[in-house]
């Protein structure tokens, strides 16, 4: 069984808004100086799944595929740290700057040379751009069912089972192979590398491909979503603080606030 | 003039509250109702139209399609596709439910056409076109998206827009047969609702919920306490239940449940953004952290600084003699 996560390195989510600065020719973050990339934590939630097939079913050989301007080797190297074997990496600097619409495209692209894959696993969305498109559009472009917001993930011979997050529950949904399923966070904490995973991964070279090698000009490269403009949105910071004589009077005169508000 | 398809998610008899804020949304921007077509999605529409009626617009478009699979999103890509085909809009209006949120990329790709995911809000410029502005970076930072294509889709975030209520207006419901081909391999079995003690989170006036700062569950049983006094619900930040103190259906943020009670009470919670797209529609925020810088503090209305668990004790005691009054 051959299986596909689809991954993606961003500035580190957790990092402050002072950290980043926004560069509005093309609009795209730029990290400041020592500001750490990552990568994607849902990606990481997909990397696992895939692993815990690889487990469960023994002969699966797992692939992993990312698009960007450059790459962190440390970072987009960790896939194959966890225990995957392959990596794929496509190398543009158009793409620091393509929305959804051509991300989907290079992807169907790729997978349309290194493919086909019996499952795709992806991230259930990038934590920069927050879009949660480029999964479901590579599905429709690939023809495939889609599965979101996978929390678990089973395989039998060609039979899927799938339960995924709904708000007020869990929906269990069947399928069959190939498919796309996108994976959330509650799926379960992602494995750290080990120190004989990372030494595999070291002897791993990722296989590069420009734009050209899959026969994308720079003229099929266009945008169908404008951005216009991005800023931090105002926050209006009127709070009052609770004031007493110690914490447990703070605590007091909080509910007392509350009540005399009639907020409960 | 504008030829705008608002999608309508109808489960069982239950009729999702999104399509009354998107008419919100659209009455916001001056679209008048003869500009306005509801597609509806649901099992066994025909039987239904009681509900149907109560949507405050002009035109109702229903499938008569008789069994979705559960709203399965592999089959109803396929019905709503059938429906914009007839249609033929240039704007698609669509609430980001669990649904939705599978259906709107759908679509965007099967017709090659723009999507704005997770809109907050539409601007209108002088040209009467259309700007969608959309969260990025976890809720730091705002974007404004123009979309370049003749037909624009926008999947809106829920429970940001008050539903329209317009009484005086009353739908005429057409109902037509979409196509045949609604094979999936894909089957939804079955569903599983949360066994929630006491109030839904979605549904509570009030909520109290914990963060990362409480350092582990036992806090929750003081505030499980605080609730049971208050008649509210509990939840959590996604640190928590990543780190299995509660279980993910407490989540509230960006990945977990989007509230949007009278007063959201915070415990130790520093109010990242992801976690506040979850509860940045509330109408009141007080919040109790020891950290005076805490992000949480920009949208609360009241804060109490200082240890939880020195103030959490002077709280409830005096809840306990206010509820005893």
């Amino acid at each position: 069984m051959k299986i596909l996560v689809c991954v993606k390195e961003v500035i580190d989510p957790e990092v402050p808004v002072s950290s980043i600065d926004i560069d509005s020719n093309g609009w795209k973050f730029v990290p400041k100086q020592g500001v750490s990339t990552v990568l994607n934590g849902f990606d990481e939630n997909a990397i696992e799944a895939a692993l815990q097939l690889k487990e469960s079913i023994g002969d699966v050989e797992i692939s992993v595929l990312s698009l960007g301007k450059d790459f962190s080797m440390d970072v987009i190297k960790k896939p194959l740290s966890m225990g995957c074997q392959n990596l794929f990496l496509v190398k543009d600097d158009i793409l620091e700057t393509s929305d959804s619409f051509v991300i989907v495209n290079v992807l169907y692209e790729t997978i349309n040379k290194i493919g086909p894959f019996d499952l795709i696993l992806c991230g259930r969305h990038a934590s920069d751009w927050d879009n949660a498109q480029v999964p479901i559009g590579l599905a429709e472009k690939l023809n495939l069912d889609c599965v979101t917001l996978a929390k678990s993930i089973e395989c039998n011979n060609n039979n899927i089972t799938i339960e995924r997050v709904i708000s007020g529950g869990i929906e269990v949904l069947k399928s069959e192979l190939p498919v796309l399923i996108t994976v959330s966070n509650e799926y379960g904490e992602p494995r750290y590398p080990n120190l004989r995973g990372i030494m595999t991964a070291g002897k791993i070279q990722p296989q590069f491909f420009s734009l050209e090698d899959l026969g994308i000009s720079a003229n099929d490269i266009n945008n169908i979503n404008e951005i216009t403009d991005i800023y931090i949105p105002e926050k209006n910071s009127n709070c009052e603080f609770i004031k007493g004589e110690d914490e447990y009077d703070i605590g007091r005169n909080l509910a007392l606030k509350l009540r005399d508000k009639n907020l409960i | 003039m504008n030829k705008v398809l608002v999608l309508a998610e109808l489960n069982g008899n239950d009729l999702d509250n999104g399509v009354f804020e998107l008419l919100s949304l659209l009455n916001n921007l001056n679209v008048s109702n003869d500009e306005i077509t509801v597609c509806v999605l649901g099992d066994n529409l025909q039987d239904k139209d009681g509900i149907l009626k109560q949507i405050p617009c002009s035109k109702i478009l229903a499938h008569s399609n008789i069994d979705t699979n559960n709203l399965n999103p592999n089959i109803l890509s396929k019905l709503a596709s059938s429906m914009i085909e007839d249609l033929q809009p240039n704007k698609i209006l669509i609430s980001k439910t669990n649904l939705g949120q599978d259906l709107a990329p759908r679509l965007a790709f099967k017709f090659g056409w723009g999507l704005v995911n997770d809109c907050l809000n539409i601007e209108k410029n002088e040209n009467n076109d259309w700007t969608g502005i959309r969260p990025i970076f976890g809720g730091n930072f705002m974007s404004k998206i123009n979309i370049k294509t003749p037909t624009e889709i926008y999947c809106v975030r829920p429970k940001v827009f008050d539903s329209l209520t317009d009484k005086t207006i009353s739908p005429e419901i057409e109902y037509k047969q979409f196509t045949n081909d609604l094979e999936t391999k894909t089957k939804v079995l079955k569903r599983i609702n949360e066994q929630s003690e006491g109030i839904k989170l979605e549904d509570a006036d009030i909520v109290i919920a914990g963060g990362r700062g409480l350092g582990g569950p036992e806090p929750f049983e003081t505030l499980d306490e605080i609730a049971g006094l208050l008649n509210a619900a509990v939840g959590a930040s996604r640190a928590v239940c990543d780190a299995g103190w509660m279980d993910h259906s407490y989540q509230i943020g960006l990945t977990g449940k989007n509230i949007s009670p009278n007063l959201y009470l915070t415990v130790a919670i520093s109010g990242a953004s992801q976690h506040m797209a979850g509860c940045g529609n509330s109408k009141h925020i007080v919040s109790i952290d020891k950290n005076v810088e805490a992000n949480i503090f920009n949208d609360a209305e009241f804060g109490a600084i200082g240890d939880w668990k020195n103030i959490l004790p002077g709280f409830l005691d005096t809840l306990k003699d206010l509820v005893k009054e």
